[in-house]
Parts: structure tokens; sequence; C-alpha cells
């Protein structure tokens, strides 16, 4: 552990600018400090622990992996400068764990490459690009919620969405989707500093309200939680993507709602997936736990997703560093991960809907949820 | 003067070229963000380095001719062109806010800029059709500017930036912000117009957030609407003071150890903001005057230096003052003024009138009145009704600067500016008075002024170092200068010795000699009775006694209003 | 449910965290002319003390005097150390180490507590109040009595006593203040002290019903701001100025909705300001 944090130190500090030949580095931005520094931090230990098991099992291929860190705090003027060094200091791959902003101020700068993979739900690359998205996006998630709730016949739903950019992408998604599927949306927003979400919630569970969403992530998507149980409210929460971890439900055990949901990847229920990605799952959770005796949870699944495809890269494209043939590889070949990953020349977002489980809080783990009645 | 201009280029040389000395961190992308975030808190450093106004609305100011420029290249028109109306757009807006904030005092000014900031940004995320919402509105504009080229270009901006602040902070503007910067009400009675100057160096200031903020929006490509908010302002002005508070490389020395002390206490993990913390405060606790202070004397001089010979100074004789015809032309006439705090009535239907070549003073207990008359006629108060005529025209309702050519008023306690010279102090008001002059004209006028108040020793000394009688006298030379027809002295005698006080008679004796009106306010006794000609008693604001002096003095309702109350 | 009613309620408590916050801020600010930009950090270090040491299995009552010690004694040290021996310089320097201290604290936060958010459980559990369509949680009930009590208080003691009369007069004019034998180093380690507890208890009444973070300080700085602002950094209107923003932004919020919360509010803040100084013609400094 110790050896691990000076590894770090040194890999990360830059010293090392040219990498040597039987070495391949990986540039990484993530905010590890700043309003969104829970999202960077638990992906970036995803990708260290991956660099560093490789390494010790010899390399990918022979070859070393260093993690190239920088630290964008969530701001698109660092992410950019993030970017610009890590691409001239000659890294194969960019792996953006920001923002929707941030990410947006990069893209631009990959045109001649490096291939850059991100997580992010809230962007969709265009296949012409280099850049790759590892999630399923977040119009994928409101359509795989729309349709766990139209097979419990529900017809109208509450949902409180932040002013930041997932709320905002959220509520796009929500206002397409929803009223193609026959379901009514009642909606309400939250400022992103408040402590009570009683008004938006009093506002949104009307009568005939039978389920209520939460698109918040980070800190506030608690006070979401607690209000719900200060008001009384007895009807299902649905929760969104970000906050399926242990870290948020620790922070409200006290106050669970009658029926938690959440809408996550597939793998956050293991019980859901195929053979195959079940067993690279429990091999990510026992590796990662014994690492840093830390719990997976859906940031880290997404961080290990995104070293996977890293892995898959460097193992399979002769060089790295061509982005036309990393692109080619990755539209032709699917990721095998703990969800498979599929691009294709048309798009290059990996994962659908089918990629998302609606899962349910009960006994202390998230499984399937049953139905709404 | 030559060696610091050269340590300086030096300085910005070595600066310039940092990203390519291979230190960690210090990369040409950083290199053009602190270049781009340096243009724009040279603009805030003018704002509160050199004008003193303490606002936090630089980062919406950065942020607003891109959003404008966003908004037209939805409506239709090309960026660039969107982009330079949104400039013009915005240093419209900034001189439209600024009449409003720059009346607002100290915390006011501060509240007011940081809930300005927060509409802007509020604004950006409230209309995402329009402005991209909290995800960011993208640009795609000078994307083939390669890294190297942008940071050139950045160094350009910053590098015209800086001469722009250099011309602007100059000679008579430097030394008229100084005096507003320390202390407004004393601009304002040397001529200043306050509210006017302060507002032009807050458009000034917000013009380089614009095209600092405009360059960066277009080298990031994506403008989020936190760019607008709280955390850039606070840290503009963090960084400023850090560099060094109204020093000309203060903001970029600044801004460059925030940007690298962010990268490099980033290599610490889990320790980087304990890192940056420490590191921050040990430069302000041990470094108050900024990094830049470190390697600078305190001195900020906006005028001549001393010349090796001493240069000849117009003789007095030359600019006669306004000749008294046969000493009985009135030049202050007040009528029938009240002034009506709430329900006080501090000045209760006062009328006097001064003439040419006399002295006149006002007398009373404490609390008669006397002060607040006094801030009547200065216009530092503003009568309730009456009307106060001087040489005629009346300024009763007219702002402080305006009666400056007219009248000059000292204070009871001395306000000059301490970190200007002498020499810069009386230039102020003359500046004021004669905005035709040439610099050097100027301060030859000034030196006369000196050399007829015998105070040409003190000229190139800077006013912090002297002793309060000292100012005394240096304040009243500064309110002769220009010779206006008025004087108004608040206590001229108070804390002078002995020496000095014969001086001060000598000096008024001569200022009636040559025809001017002069007004005093004054408690010691005998003073008034050796030099005053004519007076009026005032008690809980209202007259009970004028005429000659020897008259009032005796007369038994002064005697008990006046001396009653003393004893 | 009655939106009008939740919006109270919801007004209310954000409004009694607003008044603490304030009312410290003003204290601070009324002894030293000094506007502290580590105030906020009170109410972080004050909420994740309370996390922290409940996250141990301490009981709650425990975590919360704790919370409330260590943050008096934080806006103690921050005042005794930093600020004390550096009376002397320029206003606008002490309000720039008040900004390092900030920093600092925030840095500190982070290597005690980590960057996920905490909670501890609350003070006072139960169902909620139901009255006229609204629902109120008994901790949200503690904290708009504890809250706007202890403002009020802290206000009474500052206009109506002789000591809170020093403390006042130590601001308006410190070397004035000396003559008449007020030990204004004493005010001001009084001052501190008290904004250091109401920031602490501001954290342990409103931290069970959302959660804290080691930045969570520069906001709370600023909403105090904003609420002392309205009220014109008077002790005596603190209250007033925080349950004003309380109750505006809980409407605005309802009837605008959250987006149009920032601009409305801010314009109204702007006003205020234009207003409470539209007699003063130059930069406060009036005595001529």
């Amino acid at each position: 552990m110790k050896y691990g944090m000076i590894a770090g130190l040194v890999l990360t500090a830059g010293l090392a600018t040219q990498a040597l030949a039987q070495n391949v580095t990986i540039g990484v931005i993530a905010p590890t400090t700043g309003p969104i520094a829970t999202v960077g931090t638990r992906q970036l230990q995803s990708l260290q622990y991956w660099a560093e098991t490789a390494n010790k099992a010899g390399g990918v291929k022979g070859k070393q992996v260093e993690i190239a860190h920088c630290n964008d705090e969530g701001s698109p003027e660092k992410a950019v400068n993030c970017a610009r060094d890590l691409i001239s200091r000659g890294v194969a791959l960019l792996i953006n764990c920001s923002v929707t902003g941030p990410i947006l101020a990069t893209m631009p700068l990959v045109v001649n490459g490096p291939v850059m993979l991100t997580p992010s739900p809230n962007v969709i690359p265009a296949a012409s690009t280099y850049v790759f998205q590892t999630s399923p996006s977040d119009r994928s998630q409101t359509q795989a919620l729309a349709d766990f709730l139209k097979s419990g016949g529900v017809k109208k739903i509450g949902m409180v969405a932040a002013t930041d950019s997932s709320g905002e992408i959220g509520v796009r998604s929500a206002q397409e989707v929803y009223p193609a599927a026959g379901i009514e949306l009642n909606l309400a927003r939250i400022d992103l500093r408040a402590t009570d979400a009683s008004i938006q919630l009093a506002k949104v569970a009307q009568a005939d309200v039978k389920v209520i969403y939460s698109s918040y992530s980070g800190a506030g998507a608690a006070s979401v939680v607690k209000s719900y149980n200060n008001l009384g409210l007895e009807l299902p929460l649905v929760i969104s993507y970000a906050n399926i971890s242990d870290a948020f439900t620790n922070l409200v055990k006290d106050e669970m709602p009658k029926r938690l949901l959440g809408t996550a990847l597939k793998s956050v229920a293991p019980a859901l997936l195929t053979a195959d990605e079940r067993a690279a799952y429990e091999a990510f959770e026992k590796g990662f736990k014994a690492w840093r005796g830390q719990q997976v949870d859906m940031l880290t699944l997404t961080g290990a997703m995104l070293a996977d495809t890293a892995h898959a890269i460097i193992a399979n494209v002769a060089d790295p560093k061509d982005p036309k043939a990393v692109k080619t590889f990755l539209e032709t070949t699917p990721i095998k991960s703990i969800q498979t990953l599929k691009f294709s020349p048309e798009d290059h977002v990996g994962l659908g809907k089918d990629g998302v489980a609606i899962v349910e809080f009960k006994n202390g783990v998230w499984v399937e949820a049953a139905g709404i009645k | 003067m030559t060696m610091r201009i050269i340590a300086s280029l030096a300085l910005g040389c070595l600066m310039a070229a940092s990203p390519y000395l291979g230190l960690p961190g210090l990369t040409v992308g950083l290199g053009t963000l602190t270049a781009l975030l340096a243009l724009s808190a040279v603009g805030l450093n003018l704002i509160f380095g050199v004008l003193g106004m303490l606002a936090f609305g630089q980062a919406a100011f950065m942020s607003l001719p891109g959003y404008m420029g966003g908004v037209l290249e939805k409506l239709g028109l090309p960026l660039p062109a969107g982009l330079l109306i949104g400039l013009v757009l915005t240093l419209a807006l900034a001189r439209a806010v600024a009449e409003i904030f720059v009346r607002l005092p100290g915390m006011y000014l501060a509240v007011g800029t940081l809930g300005f900031g927060f509409v802007v940004e509020g604004l950006a995320r409230a209309f995402p059709a329009w402005t991209g919402g909290a995800s960011g509105l993208v640009f795609s504009i000078g994307r083939e500017i390669g890294p190297h080229a942008w940071y050139l270009l950045s160094l350009a901006a910053l590098g015209l930036g800086l001469a722009a602040y250099a011309a602007i902070v100059r000679g008579a503007r430097a030394r008229r912000f100084a005096a507003i910067r320390h202390d407004e009400l004393s601009a304002a009675v040397m001529g200043v117009d306050v509210v006017r100057w302060k507002a032009r160096a807050f458009t000034m200031g917000s013009a380089f957030a614009a095209i600092g903020g405009t360059l960066l929006a277009c080298y990031v490509g994506v403008l989020v609407p936190e760019n607008a908010g709280v955390n850039r302002s606070l840290e503009q002005v963090g960084t400023i003071m850090l560099g060094g508070l109204g020093s000309l490389l203060g903001p970029v020395v600044g801004t460059l150890a925030v940007q690298w002390l962010f990268v490099v206490s980033g290599y610490a993990a889990a320790y980087e903001l304990l890192i940056y913390g420490v590191a921050f405060l040990a430069t302000v606790l041990y470094a108050p005057r900024g990094i830049v202070g470190l390697f600078k004397a305190p001195q900020t001089t906006h005028g001549p230096a001393q010349p090796a010979a001493t240069p000849s100074p117009v003789a007095p004789a030359s600019v006669p003052p306004a000749p008294a015809p046969e000493g009985s032309e009135v030049y202050l006439r007040v009528q029938a003024v009240s002034k009506f705090f709430g329900g006080v009535r501090a000045i209760d239907g006062v009328s006097f009138e001064v003439r040419a070549g006399e002295i006149f003073t006002m007398v009373g207990p404490n609390g008669a009145g006397k002060s607040t008359l006094f801030n009547l006629i200065s216009g530092i108060e503003t009568p309730t009704a009456g009307s106060i005529l001087i040489m005629g025209r009346d300024f009763a309702q007219a702002p402080i600067h305006e009666r400056a050519p007219l009248m000059g008023r000292s204070f009871q306690v001395a306000r000059l500016v301490p970190e200007l010279t002498v020499l810069e102090n009386v230039m102020v008001r003359l500046d004021q008075i004669f905005p035709a002059l040439s610099e050097a004209q100027i301060a030859a006028r000034a030196l006369a002024q000196l050399q007829a108040f015998d105070l040409q020793h003190l000229a190139y000394r800077q006013v912090r170092e002297l002793s309060a009688g000292q100012h005394k006298l240096i304040d009243l030379a500064r309110a002769a200068a220009g010779d206006p027809p008025l004087l108004l002295l608040d206590e001229p005698a108070v804390g002078l010795g002995e020496e000095e006080l014969e001086h001060l008679a000598r000096l008024l004796a001569r200022l009636r000699a040559q025809g001017s009106a002069i007004v005093i306010v004054e408690h010691n006794i005998n003073f008034v009775r050796r030099i005053a000609d004519r007076g009026v008693v005032l008690d809980s604001g209202r007259p009970i006694a004028s005429g000659d002096i020897a008259d009032i003095l005796a007369d038994k309702a002064v005697q008990d209003a006046y001396f009653g109350a003393l004893t | 449910m009655n939106p009008v009613t939740q919006a109270i309620y919801s007004g209310l408590m954000a409004g009694g965290v607003y008044a603490l916050l304030a009312i410290g801020l003003i204290v601070a600010f009324r002894t030293s002319r000094v506007l502290n930009l580590a105030h906020g950090e009170t109410f972080a270090v004050g909420g994740v003390t309370a996390g922290l040491v409940a996250g141990m299995g301490v009981s709650k009552f425990i975590a919360s005097i704790a919370a409330l010690v260590v943050a008096m004694l934080y806006a103690v040290a921050v005042d005794q150390i930093l600020m004390k021996p550096r009376r002397h310089l320029p206003i606008s320097s002490l309000i720039l180490i008040t900004l390092a201290a900030a920093f600092l604290t925030r840095g500190v936060l982070m290597v005690a507590a980590g960057v996920d958010p905490l909670s501890f459980p609350r003070l006072f559990v139960g169902p909620p109040i139901r009255f006229a369509g609204g629902a109120i949680p008994l901790q949200g009930v503690a904290l708009v009595a504890i809250g706007f009590t202890a403002a009020i208080c802290v206000s009474l003691f500052l206009v109506r006593t002789p000591l809170g009369r020093k403390l006042r007069a130590t601001a308006e004019n410190p070397d004035a203040a000396e003559l008449l034998g007020i030990d204004t180093d004493r005010m001001r380690l009084i001052a501190s002290a008290i904004a250091g507890l109401l920031g602490g208890l501001a954290a342990v009444l409103l931290v069970p019903l959302t959660s804290i973070d080691y930045q969570a300080g520069l906001g709370m700085t600023l909403r105090g701001i904003i609420a002392a602002a309205l009220a014109g950094m008077s002790p005596a209107l603190a209250v007033v100025g925080g349950l004003s923003l309380g109750l505006s932004e809980a409407f605005v919020t309802t009837y605008f909705g959250a987006l149009a919360q920032d601009p409305v509010i801010f314009a109204i803040l702007i006003g205020v300001a234009v207003w409470q100084t539209r007699k003063i013609r130059f930069g406060g400094s009036q005595r001529a």
C-alpha cells in the first residue's frame, strides 16, 4: 500500500516525461478535488488497481502500464490543460472521468487522436470521432426506467432534478422518453446548494403519482432521501445512477424510504449478469477489496470497465498510439468486461438500455427490483 | 528607476519563458491559462489595488462576452462577430452597473458585485437553449491554433494589458486614484469627481476581464456557468493580493504562483488541498504586501522625483489671486441655510457674508453646528433649505468637487495621501483645477505653492514620514493651491507648536492681504482674537450674534453660551 | 400537500441556519471590522467532527457536544493565532488571511474525512409533525426553535447588555474603546468564541437533515454573508436577514422554480445594498 502510494506519486509527478519503449502510459483526467471529487477519486482508484495488478503480473503484453493522472477539479480550463499536457507527453490513451463541461472541452483536442474513453452517461460522442463512451447513456437509463414503470402500469412519475449538468440532461431525457412511453411527467428542479428538498417533493408527489425519481448526484442526493422521510412519503423512490454506492447508502441508512430503487449498471446486481461477466465481476470485486479494503460500487465498476477497455486495446492493438487502429479495433470487437461493451462504426456508446438494471436496496445489498404495483 | 524597469523586464521575460524551463507542471497550457487569468487580474488590480474597490464580480465580466457571443451565434451571426459585439455590450453593461456599484461603500460594493456574479451565473444556467446551461456552451473557434501559438497570443494579450495598465496608472491619474483610494472625501474636496473616476476605472478594469475571459473561452472551447461565479472572482481577489496589491506585476506573479501551486500540490493526492492551504497561508502571513512586496520598497510615487538640481519654481507672483476690489466684494454668501437630521435642527436659518480680504470665524460650543455648517459650505452635507453662493453662484445642491476651483478646504486632522510625496499631494489639487496644464507646469506650480508656504524643503518627502504639525501646514498649503478666492480652514491651529503657530499667523495674514476670503473654525480663542476680522456665534444651530470679532467675543450672551459651556 | 405551508417550513429551517451564520459573522465583524471568510468553516469543522465522532460509534449527544467544542476552539484559534498578532495590518490583508485560513481548513478536513460526504443521526427522532398541509421533522422544529432562539439571544446580548455594547464599541472605534478601558483583545476572543459556537450549532442542527463534506465551508460563509448583508451588518437585524433569505429562497423556488432562485434572490440583494446605502455619499468616511 505504501509502495503503491509512492509509486503513484512518482508516476504522476511527471518526472518521466518520455515513456520508455516497454511502457505504455494512460492519461487519466479525473477530478480528485472540487465538487465532484467523489466521482473522480473512485474511478481513478479502479484504474490504479488495474495498473498495479497488471504490472505485477508482468504487464499487458509485456508492457508496464503507467497511469498519468491529472486533476481537473471539474473545471473545463483545467481539463483542457490536463488533456493538452497529457497528449504532449505522448500518452497512448486518454481516459476522462470528469463531468460534462470538462469532457466537452477536451473532445476537440483529440480530433487527431489519441483515443479518449469516458464513462459519462451525459456525453454521446459522434461515431466519426476518437471518443468512446463506456456507460449506458442517460437516455438509455431513462428508457430502462420507463420500460420498468410501464410494465408495472405506472401512468405518472414525479421527478426531482438538480440544477447541475446531470440534472439538466436528466430533464432533457425525461421530456423525450416519458411522453413517448405514455407516462406523465411531474417535474421540479432543486438548487445545488439546497439542504432541503421538501418543497420539490411536495410539489411532485401528487395523489396519482406512483413513484418518484431523483436525478441528483453527489452529496445533495442525501438531502432528497432525508426530506422524503421527513414528509413521510411512502411511494417507492428511485435514485439516479451515480448514487448507487455504499458511501451513499451509509449516508441515508437511518432514513431509508419504504422502497429505495435505483437505475444502475446491470453489474450492480451481479445475479443479472451472464456467467462470463459474473466471473469477471467476482474477480474484480475480490481483488479490489483485497487491494485497499474498499467496497466495490457503481463508480468503481465504471472504472473497471474503463480499465478493461484500456487493457483490451493494449493487448490487441499492435500500436496503441495509433488512433485509427484503436478506433477500428473498438468498433469491431466487443470488449469483455464486467458487462460486455459493444461499440460500432455507427455508435460510440458501449452499453445500451440492456446494460441498465432497475435495482432495489434490500438487506444491505442491491438486487433486481420487483415490479411496482 | 531604470534599474527597476530593467528588473521588471527581466522578471517578465523569465516568467514568459518559464514553461520552457522544464519545471514540473509548468507547461505551455498552464502558461496560457495563467496569462489569460492574469490579464483579468490586472484589471481587478486597477479596480481593487489602485482604486480600493473590493469587487467580487470580475469572473462575471470574464464570461459575459462569451455568453453574448454564443447567444448571437444562435441568432445566426458568425461567432467572431458575435464575440466582438459581446465585448462591446459587456463594456456598455459594465459602464451601466458601475454607476450603481461605485456608489456603494466598502462591504456593500463587495456584496453587490458578488450578487452580480450570482445573477450572471444563474441566468447562464436558467436558459440552456441559449447558453448551453449547466452542461456548457461549446465554442468552435481557435481550434486550429496550436498550444505554442496560443501561449504566444496570450502573452501578447497580457503584455498589451500590462502596457495599458501602466499607461492608465501614471501621472495625474495615478495621483487622483491614490487620493480616491486613500480618502474619497478628501479627494472630492480637492476637486476630484470621485464617482466618475471610480466608474471609469471600474469599466476599464472590467474591460481587461472581458478581453481575458473571451480569449480564455476560445482557448478552452467551453463556457460553464461556474466560470462566472464567486469561486473564480474570489480566486482573482486572492491572487492579486498574494502577488502584490496595486503593483504592476503583482497580478501576474500571483496568478502564476496560484496556478503552479495548484498543479504541484496535486502530486500529493489526498494532501493536495492541505499543501495548497499551508503554502497560501504562509505567503499571506509572511508576505503581507504580496510576493512582489518582498522585493520592493513600499513606495508608490506617481510624480516627479527630486531633481539633481533644484528646479526654479514659478514665482508666486506670476499667479496672482483674483484682485479684491477695495476689499468689499462678497465671496461667500450663506442665505437662510438650515440642515435637519431627522427631527434634529442642526443648523437653523443661518445667514452671513464673507468678503474678499477678510478672515471670518464661526464660534460656539461643541455641538453648536460649526462643523455641520462647514460641511454644508464645502458640500459634504446638503442643506435642507437655503442657498450657499460662492462668487455669486449657488452651490447648495452641487457635488463637492465642483467647488474646488473657487474654494479650498483644510481639515481638523489633515487628510493627506500618506503614500504620496508632499509635492504630489499639492499636485492632486492642481491637477483638478488646471486640467489643461502639463505635468511639468503642474509640478512647478505645486513647488511654487510650497515655497510660498516655506515648505519647499519637504517637497519630495513622503507624507507618512512627517509630523502632525507639518501635516497641518501642508494641508493648508494644499487647500490654498490654485489660489481659490475662498478658503475654509477647520481648526488650523490645533496641534501646532509655538513656532508653527507663528508661521500659520503669518501665512493667514498674507493670504488675507492677497485678497482671499477665509472662514475658520478654531477653538484657540486667543488665536482667533488675534487674526479674525469678523465672525458669527452659533448656539444650537442658531446664530446668536455676528459682527466685529472684538464685539462678539465681548458679548454677554456669547460669553455665557460659549465660555460657560467650556468651563 | 399545501405548497405554501411546505415553503414556509422549508424556509424557516434554512432561515434558522442562515440566522445563526449571519449573527456569528456580524459579531466577529463588529469587533474586528474584518469580514471573516473562514466563518463557514466553523460549520464544516463542527459538522465533520460530529460525523467522524458519531462514526466511531459514540453517542450522538457526545458527538454533538464535541462538534460545538471543536467549532468554538477552531474559531478562537483562527482569531488568536492568525489574526491577533496582525491587527495592525490593513483590513484587506486581514480578510485575505481569513481566506487562507479557510483554504487550510478545507485541506485539513479533506485529509481527516476524505472526499465522501458524512452525516450523523438526528438528535430529535420521531414522526414528522403535520400541520396546515405541510410536514416538518422534529429535528427541523428543533432547528427552527433553537436556531432562532440562539440567534435572538446573541442579538439581544449585543444590543442590550453592557458587555454586548462593549463588543460593538470595539469595532466602531478600537482606539476609543481602549481609552474607555475596554480590553479589545478579550472582546475579540469572546466574539470569535460566540461565532464558532453558533457555526457549530448550525452544523449540529442541520447536518443530520442533509450531509456535509470537507468543502462545505465556503458555501456556508457565502450564505452567512448574504444574510448579514440583508441585515445591513446590524446585530439587531441578523435574525430578520436570515429569515428573509430562507423564506425568499423557498418561495422563489416554489413559484418560479429552482433555476430562478439565484437571479431573483441576488437581484433583490443588490437592490437591498443600494437601498441601505442610499444616504451615504462617500465610502463610509463621512466624518469630516
